[in-house]
């Protein structure tokens, strides 16, 4: 990992570069995944590098894109739309279309072979993403539209959809926007991120908190076969477990007919039909859902508050890999236990009281 | 066992509130004893009996009663039915009803059938009444809760232990004299000093035992009550949350009930220190008289036997059973079982064993997954829970070391000097044996002590009837009758639900639990399943051991799982050996699934039958977790 450390230009998920700290680096995409390997030796995201907001504007700069940029943005009057539409056009085709300068090329090009070394798959596939500066900001439309482009697997679709999402930026209603706040065209930068895609035997969403209740001391494990798309948009009823956190002990279990799950495609994901025999198995293994509520506790633990994890599993002959794709806030009882707190502590009955109240 | 011969029968009863008939468990009246017990009524006293007179049957048909199986697995004999249970009649009865006044609960009325004990739960439904009650309970319990460690380790300690001593202390001549000695004369001290001491201390020794007793319900209640409110509040804050979790965080006890396996781990590592001398002569599998007289050959077995007399006051008071049965005995009256567990001890040692339960270990995973909850709370919710944990480690502790002292160390006392009551009616030949004395009630000894004053004072050459020795001789037919005979789980008609709360913590009675008896009565159960509590987590399968008297315990091998109506703490020793426990009998809060917890052994406990259902061989499946029982595999 030398060559990657040595610049800022692209970072590794793995980097210390690559955390909140460096949002400006590499935007709060990236960043959010390298905090969550900070959790935890266990806590894996799939492998992956961000294409930082240097190499952003190192390849406007030597392209002298930002000039062209500037000056097609300043003859617009942002009142009208249809002349922002038109401006938007011409600086993504002209950003789409221009070649990364050598020496960034060459960065790139080294960073996805380490990656496909560190893999050791040759046929890697990876997702592009986009991972705008400054995307916590309450309202996000600023930041662009975020693309994503699953199933990349070469070098050149690699570097071209990098070039797709850096001008994922200057969508129309995005540059409205920063112009009408006044944004400097440099507070909002963009770095993407080039990660492993999961071949997932089996994926899901864990809540680290019962979501039916509020109970903390619960996590709760909805799983699928396949990748975690149906999970997450609800086309599928997914196995459904709540763990007792301290004691590791399943305390409700629902295994349903599972009858659709997502696969990757070449164009990206699709829903198939789960084969009769795999429909009323359980996706995940009691082990499996020992090590996905550590993996609860222990990502919980470093954001303090309770979480909401999309995770993955892979199988291969050598044993099974755990990933965590994302983690954010479970938010809907973090915001009830802040209003408890802010609630003045009754005072505590006494043990008598205490058994009156249950006889 | 011969469980045809009762309580098979079922009754349709009046119609249930739904006007379908219900099924109810056969009347007192009802049962069919095997002729071998007539006359089993004689035995016990008037008030234990059912059917009396026809106020009196029209109240207990009114009721639901069910065998107290946890104290009376075998039927108790006269003379400790009219400690034991007259005390559970009066003591346990008192505390909710008069004492604590714990505002649903009144009491448990008793009845016996031919030595075996039937409880009834008597609840307080009046609204007035509870109220009454609860303000009562409320400052009582309070103050108990707050001052545990003064009155327990200040007040009822000693108390237990003065009662102990002052038992031990009184004498019983184990002869009448020839003539009162002369200073009866020369110190005008009246005429029969001699007869009114024996009067006297057997009065002063059933008023100590009745003392003790009142002891042991002291506490009782409170504890499992500081439990119960724990149990509720980790459920309220954890819905869900299991048995076994909450078991898991008041695990790892150090209660006065292990220390006598304690001691015997100390005194095995001392063994196998000082060496061959005493290693060879422990696991030699001669008899403890014979080790002994080895052992103060050497200098190193000198020093072995000095620290095993320095520990076995109180540590080796523990009775081979429940405490309850007179005839069980000792260790300190035979030490068969704690050299026993020496041998084994030692052998493992040697082997390279750890010895015990690590209880730091133990602790500190307790105390871990107590942590990990308590952080999933708010800080109100954590003060909460802190006060309701730390009640309940206080208090919880007194379940089992009551259980040491009065079941096991008192009783050893007590029916020690009960023997020297015994010796002396043989000496003066109304009885053959000194056993014979627990063949008869308390009262009846009483007589029995008069008349052998009476033959006494008549003087030399005097008539001694034989009457009583006769009357021994039938009750050890009828008491062996008793024991073969296999009791009614319960008599009358259940309840559609049982609501009491100390009948579910004590004896794990449960709604589920009647229904399956009533089940199990009319065949419809299933052979090949059991459920009850998950009351020690860990799934294991293997053979079954079926232990029905304590004194079968050594029978136990590697590897096999041991199912007896109930765990003893006197087991302790054999728990290394076993891969998990199945109890008939035992809520989640019972001495049995404590100590499978203390011990790490996965347990079900209080499943009403496995060891009727169950034989020695048959390969067993439990899960500690879900409290299933599964036969696997009928022995041949």
């Amino acid at each position: 990992m030398e060559t990657m450390a040595d610049s800022t230009y692209t970072v590794h998920f793995d980097s210390p570069n690559c955390t909140k700290a460096n949002i400006g680096l590499v935007g709060g995409k990236n960043a959010s995944l390298g905090e969550l390997m900070e959790a935890g030796d266990d806590v894996q995201v799939p492998p992956g590098f961000a294409v930082t907001t240097d190499f952003y504007e190192a390849f406007l700069e030597t392209q002298s894109l930002d000039k062209y940029i500037t000056d097609r943005i300043a003859e617009v009057d942002i009142d009208d739309d249809n002349a922002v539409a038109a401006a938007s056009r011409d600086i993504r085709e002209h950003i789409e279309s221009a070649s990364f300068p050598d020496f960034l090329a060459a960065e790139l090009e080294s960073s996805w072979e380490q990656l496909q070394a560190e893999t050791g798959e040759s046929d890697l596939q990876v997702a592009v993403r986009s991972s705008a500066t400054a995307e916590d900001l309450p309202d996000a439309s600023f930041a662009g539209q975020q693309d994503t482009y699953l199933n990349v697997t070469d070098f050149d679709a690699v570097a071209q959809r990098t070039k797709e999402c850096m001008a994922s930026l200057f969508t129309a209603r995005a540059i409205t926007y920063r112009e009408k706040h006044g944004f400097d065209r440099d507070e909002v930068l963009i770095s993407v991120g080039i990660q492993k895609m999961v071949e997932a035997r089996s994926s899901g969403v864990m809540f680290t908190v019962n979501p039916s209740n509020g109970d903390r001391s619960k996590v709760r494990i909805e799983s699928n076969w396949g990748l975690g798309e149906a999970v997450v948009s609800g086309i599928v009823t997914p196995d459904s477990f709540l763990v007792d956190k301290p004691v590791y002990k399943i305390v409700d279990r629902n295994v349903p007919d599972k009858d659709v799950m997502t696969v990757p495609t070449d164009a990206g994901t699709e829903e198939v039909e789960i084969e009769e025999e795999k429909r009323d198995v359980p996706s995940v293994t009691a082990d499996e859902l020992i090590k996905l509520t550590d993996l609860a506790k222990t990502i919980e633990q470093h954001y303090d508050e309770p979480q909401d994890i999309e995770w993955a599993i892979e199988e291969h002959s050598e044993g099974t890999q755990f990933y965590v794709l994302q983690s954010r806030p479970e938010t809907a009882w973090n915001d009830e236990a802040d209003e408890a707190n802010s609630s003045s502590p009754s005072t505590t009955t006494s043990t008598a009281d205490r058994i009156l109240d249950q006889l | 066992m011969e469980s045809e011969q009762s309580g098979s029968e079922l009754s349709e009863s009046a119609t249930s509130s739904t006007g379908e008939p219900r099924e109810r468990f056969p009347f007192a009246g009802e049962l069919d004893l095997p002729a071998e017990l007539d006359g089993w009524e004689e035995m016990y006293p008037e008030y234990f009996q059912f059917e009396l007179s026809e106020d009196r049957t029209d109240y207990e048909r009114g009721r639901f009663w069910f065998w107290d199986k946890k104290d009376t697995t075998e039927p108790l004999m006269p003379w400790d039915m009219t400690i034991s249970a007259q005390a559970w009649q009066i003591a346990m009865a008192q505390n909710p009803s008069r004492v604590f006044a714990i505002p649903p609960s009144m009491s448990v009325d008793i009845r016996v059938v031919a030595g075996y004990a039937y409880f009834t739960g008597i609840s307080v439904e009046d609204e007035e009444l509870l109220k009454e009650r609860a303000e009562i309970f409320k400052e009582r319990s309070e103050y108990y809760y707050e001052n545990y460690d003064a009155l327990y380790n200040g007040t009822w300690l000693p108390a237990v232990k003065e009662i102990g001593r002052e038992i031990d202390s009184l004498e019983v001549p184990a002869e009448l004299p020839e003539y009162v000695p002369d200073d009866v004369i020369t110190e005008g001290k009246g005429q029969s000093q001699s007869t009114l001491q024996v009067i006297r201390n057997y009065n002063r020794l059933t008023e100590l035992a009745l003392e003790g007793w009142q002891r042991h319900f002291e506490f009782l209640y409170l504890a499992y009550l500081a439990y119960m409110q724990f149990t509720e509040i980790s459920r309220d804050l954890f819905p869900d949350i299991s048995d076994d979790a909450i078991g898991k965080m008041v695990s790892a006890v150090e209660a006065d009930v292990f220390r006598p396996d304690q001691e015997l781990n100390d005194l095995a590592v001392l063994a196998d220190e000082l060496g061959d001398d005493v290693t060879s002569v422990l696991t030699s599998g001669e008899s403890p008289d014979v080790k002994r007289s080895r052992l103060e050959d050497s200098e190193a077995g000198r020093e072995f036997l000095e620290e095993f007399d320095a520990v076995k006051d109180p540590w080796f008071y523990m009775t081979y059973g429940d405490g309850f049965h007179s005839y069980k005995g000792s260790w300190i009256e035979d030490m068969e079982a704690p050299f026993d567990h020496l041998e084994s001890k030692i052998e493992r040692l040697q082997s390279g064993e750890e010895l015990g339960r690590d209880f730091e270990a133990l602790q500190s995973e307790r105390d871990a997954i107590v942590d990990e909850y308590r952080q999933y709370l708010d800080a109100e919710e954590r003060q909460e829970f802190d006060h309701a944990y730390e009640t309940c480690m206080s208090v919880y502790e007194y379940a089992e070391n009551h259980q040491f002292w009065i079941e096991n160390w008192l009783h050893t006392i007590i029916f020690r000097k009960m023997r020297e009551f015994g010796e002396l009616l043989v000496n003066h030949g109304l009885l053959a044996d000194s056993e014979e004395i627990f063949l008869f009630t308390r009262f009846e000894v009483a007589e029995l002590l008069e008349e052998v004053c009476e033959t006494w004072a008549l003087g030399k050459g005097a008539f001694v009837p034989t009457r009583w020795k006769d009357r021994a001789a039938d009750r050890k037919e009828t008491f062996e009758a008793a024991k073969a005979w296999d009791p009614s789980p319960a008599l009358g008609e259940p309840p559609e639900e049982v609501t009491d709360p100390l009948m579910q913590m004590l004896w794990g009675i449960t709604t589920e639990k009647v229904n399956n008896w009533l089940d199990i009565e009319s065949d419809d159960g299933d052979s090949s399943h059991l459920e009850g509590f998950g009351s020690s987590s860990g799934q294991v399968q293997g053979p079954a051991r079926v232990v029905n008297d304590s004194s079968d315990i050594d029978k136990l091998e590697d590897g096999e799982v041991l199912v007896a109506p109930l765990t003893n703490p006197a087991w302790a020793p054999v728990f290394p050996r076993a891969k998990g426990a199945v109890t008939d009998d035992g809520g989640i809060t019972s001495h049995a699934a404590i100590v499978c917890r203390e011990y790490g052994l996965p347990a079900v406990t209080g499943t009403g039958h496995a060891t009727s259902l169950i034989e020695t061989g048959d390969l067993i499946r439990l899960d500690g977790e879900t409290g299933e029982v599964e036969i696997l595999e009928k022995a041949e």
